[in-house]
């Protein structure tokens, strides 16, 4: 399905950290969302994935989904921030009559969000820790059908993790829990992918294999949408980049035409090599701005 | 909570009960003018419910300076009205202090740190045990009597209670209904305590005695509901609610056939070896010649069971002899 | 395990215990006089097997399945919401301040003598402590704030209850501090059971509604919110249902820790650690777990009686400790 987001706003604790960003993106794309620290990058994902409240607009297909941006997790600096709306009532009239539009449970079929941090509460089995992402999918008190073991048994295969399916998540490697939990997103089985940072920590193979898993996906005509720190793997493995700088939208387009030298110099302020082959781009950074030629 | 503890806890109540009983006996219209012997004390402080009942009856005007303040508390104190009239103490050593009395009266047990610290500091201490009888409380009668330099009061209260006592002691017979003192938290008052003297006295058979209880001691609700004693006294549940008040309450008691359940003695009477345990004696006695009426003084006595039943473990008419 | 065998294990456990419950007394009724005296025909109504198994016993029975399964839900919920293997609603306060509710309503007479005054009072008191918890602790999300957090609350909630206890003008209601700190189930009556089974009833029901709220949060509350996961209806599930549940099993028995704490542990290994499969067997766990405790205490000190709480803290205070030694090595 098309995403379509329009002029979305964030602020936290009195401060506008996404300012008026629009996107949109075709289906069966992977885009990569690429910006220095503190560009805004998570709090876009989480937006858009409608864990914070946001002003703007946004449709998934024929889906509206403006009233996602509900404040779903209260963080404080949301509470500051629907504090600071009281002076606009307005604006608060019209997102509550968007509130209603679409519900939690609805929402979690759309879209899926694999947050960056890593959080397994308990000592789950592999296999039922991925079979959490069917919990929108059953309904209440429900047993998993056959289709959602089956849909569980492709997202392991897909993230590498079906040899691990008994082992206790909490005891495997950080690069493991990475790929188990992006498999729990992927058995939620949604139009629209959000995944924030989930390469980060991944051996080379493992990374090339996060980044497959996503292409994969995308060619079954799902829409993913992923931040990523690493050029490299961007570069190579991303239909589309969107550079954020500041909160604002600093470019967006294929890989080519985004990751310019002018523009790494002034968005990361690094410089980098550059190479084609028959797959495309292969971009690696090699040194700072300013900085001596010293290798 | 360990058993010593909770004894240590029911000791507490027994002390708190039984030191409010002593005075009650109708104010006698004795000559209020008597003053008390040359070398009596003058200033006098009493820290001890029950010591507090004894004092109040036969202390001169404006000899006792204070008493506890539980002797305010009327389901302890049958003098509660009168102890308004004098300081009330909480038995601290301070208090004593300030009061500078010539002689302190007051509870062996209750106090115990308290006394020996009082006597360290140079006053004058008097103990009274509070583990009586009826039969006891004459001679604590005299006692503090003498200690209050007032022995011709002292006698004549003690007289006429040991007169009244013997009065209704005489009209009982071998009707003896069974009884049990059942109060807050389910605790019975057993062998040894002066509600059982008292039970004795009016005529009844306490059945936590019979049962081998002896002082004041938890007393299982199923046995009650076992051993269905004819009486069952509780206490008037005193102003503020406690939960211990419930148990008396229990829909089980409520339940049996044929039991009497209530306060049947006068509030605060026999919480304490004092005169007023007479007014609880005299009314559990009328209470007994209701339920079981002794026959004529010269008919033979050959229905005398009539109001008394064996001890049994629980009889099921489906089921046959009791075990 | 297989959890369908699980339960049947732990419902044919509770049942017995149940039953021995209803067999331990006092009076020493034979087995077939306590099941004539329980099921006989209204003209044995009077008759003193009836009343004992009737009036004293099966509230008793009632009472300790009712708080068990409370005490054991309301553990596993909190564990599973909080992700804190130590949570538990005597060790966090909740039960301590539900009974300073129930103390502070009903001992100040402002009900009369009712008893209706003791759930009013409890659910007050740990609906207060519940949300006081969520706003200090849940946040953070740390093991330690919320202990810690639970501790202050249980020290003040109990020294609030003493003082309570102690101005009250009966001089009868101070000796009444340690059924309230170390609860009993003694005495009970059918009063009890129709005050309190149907509000620990509906807490229940609430708890149950959270159960997919609770595997979510398994992966954290943002994981859980993108799972379709309503937090602030999940919280309020869980916040009203474990203050009812706890609430009204505190307004009747007084405070009995740790079997919220002990059941979920000893039970968690034998699932497959999804919050939501514990709660069931939880529940079940924690009847046997209370129904045992109070045979125990009957049998222990037949004429006394130990108060169950007593009990109960003596299993699980040195469990707990060994717990927190094991969960400073390892997040469980």
């Amino acid at each position: 399905m098309r995403l379509t987001v329009d002029n979305i706003r964030v602020s936290l604790g009195g401060r506008l950290v996404v300012n008026g960003v629009s996107l949109s993106i075709e289906p069966g794309r992977v885009v990569g969302l690429l910006g220095p620290n503190g560009a805004g990058k998570s709090t876009l994902m989480r937006a858009l994935a409608g864990q914070v409240a946001a002003s703007g607009t946004m449709t998934l297909g024929p889906h509206d989904l403006t009233g996602a941006f509900c404040s779903q997790v209260e963080s404080p600096d949301v509470r500051i921030n629907a504090e600071k709306q009281r002076d606009r009532p307005v604006q608060r009239f019209y997102e509550t009559l968007h509130r209603s539009r679409i519900g939690p449970a609805e929402r979690a079929r759309l879209i899926a969000y694999l947050p960056q941090a890593r959080a397994i509460g308990w000592r789950l089995k592999v296999r039922d820790l991925v079979a959490l992402g069917r919990l929108p999918w059953r309904s209440f008190g429900s047993r998993a059908s056959a289709e959602d073991h089956a849909v569980v048994d492709r997202a392991m295969a897909l993230m590498d993790v079906t040899a691990l399916a008994d082992r206790i998540a909490t005891e495997l490697s950080g690069g493991e829990q990475a790929r188990v939990l992006a498999a729990r997103a992927v058995a939620q089985h949604t139009p629209l992918l959000i995944a924030d940072e989930p390469a980060s920590g991944l051996d080379p193979a493992h990374q090339i294999t996060m980044m497959q898993a996503l292409r994969r996906l995308a060619g079954d005509g799902r829409t993913v949408l992923v931040s990523l720190h690493d050029l490299t793997l961007a570069a190579r493995w991303c239909d589309e980049i969107v550079m954020l700088k500041e909160g604002t939208l600093a470019a967006a387009g294929t890989p080519e035409t985004v990751l310019t030298d002018e523009r790494l110099a002034e968005i990361y302020g690094v410089r980098a090599h550059r190479a084609r082959d028959a797959k495309g781009l292969i971009l690696a950074p090699v040194d700072l701005i300013g900085a001596s030629d010293q290798p | 909570m360990s058993t010593r503890g909770r004894k240590r806890i029911l000791s507490l109540f027994g002390l708190v009960l039984l030191a409010g009983a002593l005075l009650a006996a109708p104010a006698p219209a004795a000559p209020k003018r008597v003053m008390p012997l040359p070398n009596a004390p003058m200033r006098v402080m009493s820290l001890n419910v029950c010591t507090d009942q004894l004092a109040m009856a036969l202390a001169a005007p404006g000899q006792l300076v204070s008493v506890s303040f539980l002797a305010r508390e009327p389901s302890l104190s049958m003098l509660h009205e009168e102890a308004k009239e004098y300081l009330a103490n909480r038995g601290l050593a301070e208090e004593v202090f300030l009061q500078k009395p010539d002689l302190v009266v007051t509870g062996t047990y209750s106090l115990h740190n308290t006394s020996a610290l009082l006597k360290r500091l140079g006053f004058a201490v008097e103990e009274f045990s509070f583990v009586q009888t009826l039969d006891t409380i004459p001679g604590e009668i005299r006692r503090m009597g003498s200690l209050l330099g007032r022995q011709d009061r002292a006698e004549e209260i003690a007289t006429r209670f040991a007169a009244e006592l013997a009065d209704i002691k005489r009209r009982q017979c071998d009707r003896r209904p069974s009884a049990i003192a059942y109060d807050q938290n389910g605790v019975a008052l057993g062998r040894g305590t002066l509600a059982d003297s008292v039970l004795e006295a009016a005529g009844f058979r306490n059945l936590a005695a019979d049962l081998g209880v002896v002082g004041m001691t938890p007393f299982p609700l199923e046995q009650i509901v076992v051993q269905r004693p004819d009486v069952i006294i509780t206490g008037k549940p005193a102003g503020a609610p406690t939960l211990g008040a419930q148990v008396p309450r229990h829909p089980a008691i409520a339940a049996l056939p044929g039991t009497r359940i209530g306060a049947f003695v006068p509030e605060g009477s026999w919480s304490c070896g004092a005169p007023s345990v007479i007014e609880a004696v005299r009314a559990l006695a009328r209470l007994r010649a209701e339920i079981a009426p002794c026959p004529a003084p010269d008919h033979n006595s050959s229905e005398r069971d009539a109001g008394e039943k064996p001890l049994r473990a629980f009889p099921h008419p489906a089921l046959g002899a009791p075990r | 395990m297989r959890p369908a065998l699980l339960n049947t294990g732990l419902a044919v456990l509770a049942l017995g215990l149940f039953v021995l419950s209803l067999l331990v007394g006092p009076a020493d009724l034979r087995f077939d006089e306590s099941i004539l005296g329980l099921f006989a025909a209204a003209q044995y109504h009077g008759e003193g097997a009836g009343i004992i198994m009737r009036e004293i016993r099966l509230p008793r029975a009632l009472l300790g399945l009712g708080i068990g399964i409370s005490l054991g839900l309301s553990g596993a919920v909190l564990q599973g919401f909080l992700r804190n293997p130590l949570a538990e609603p005597g060790i966090i306060g909740v039960s301590a301040t539900a009974a300073l509710g129930a103390v502070a309503v009903f001992y100040s007479g402002l009900a009369g003598s009712s008893l209706y005054a003791l759930p009013a009072g409890a659910l007050i008191g740990a609906l207060t402590a519940v949300l006081i918890l969520l706003a200090i602790a849940a946040r953070q999300g740390s093991t330690l704030t919320l202990i810690l957090a639970g501790v202050a609350l249980s020290s003040l909630a109990g020294a609030l209850t003493s003082l309570v206890l102690n101005l009250s003008p009966n001089p009868f209601a101070a000796y009444e501090i340690i059924f309230w700190l170390l609860g009993s189930l003694k005495d009970r009556s059918m009063e009890h059971v129709a005050l309190a089974l149907p509000l620990m009833a509906l807490g229940w029901l609430l708890i149950a509604l959270s159960a997919r709220a609770i595997d979510a949060l398994s992966l954290g509350e943002e994981a859980a919110a993108s799972l379709g996961i309503h937090m602030g209806r999940a919280r309020f599930l869980i916040v009203a249902g474990v203050a009812l549940s706890v609430g009204a099993a505190t307004a009747v028995a007084g405070t009995i820790g740790f079997i919220g704490l002990v059941v979920p542990h000893l039970i968690r290994p034998l699932t497959d650690r999804l919050p939501s499969s514990l709660l069931l067997p939880a529940a079940l766990g924690g009847a046997a777990l209370l129904l045992a405790a109070d045979s125990a205490a009957r049998l222990v000190l037949p004429a006394g009686e130990l108060n169950v709480g007593v009990l109960t803290a003596l299993i699980g205070a040195p469990f707990f400790l060994w717990l927190v030694m094991r969960v400073r090595r390892e997040m469980l």
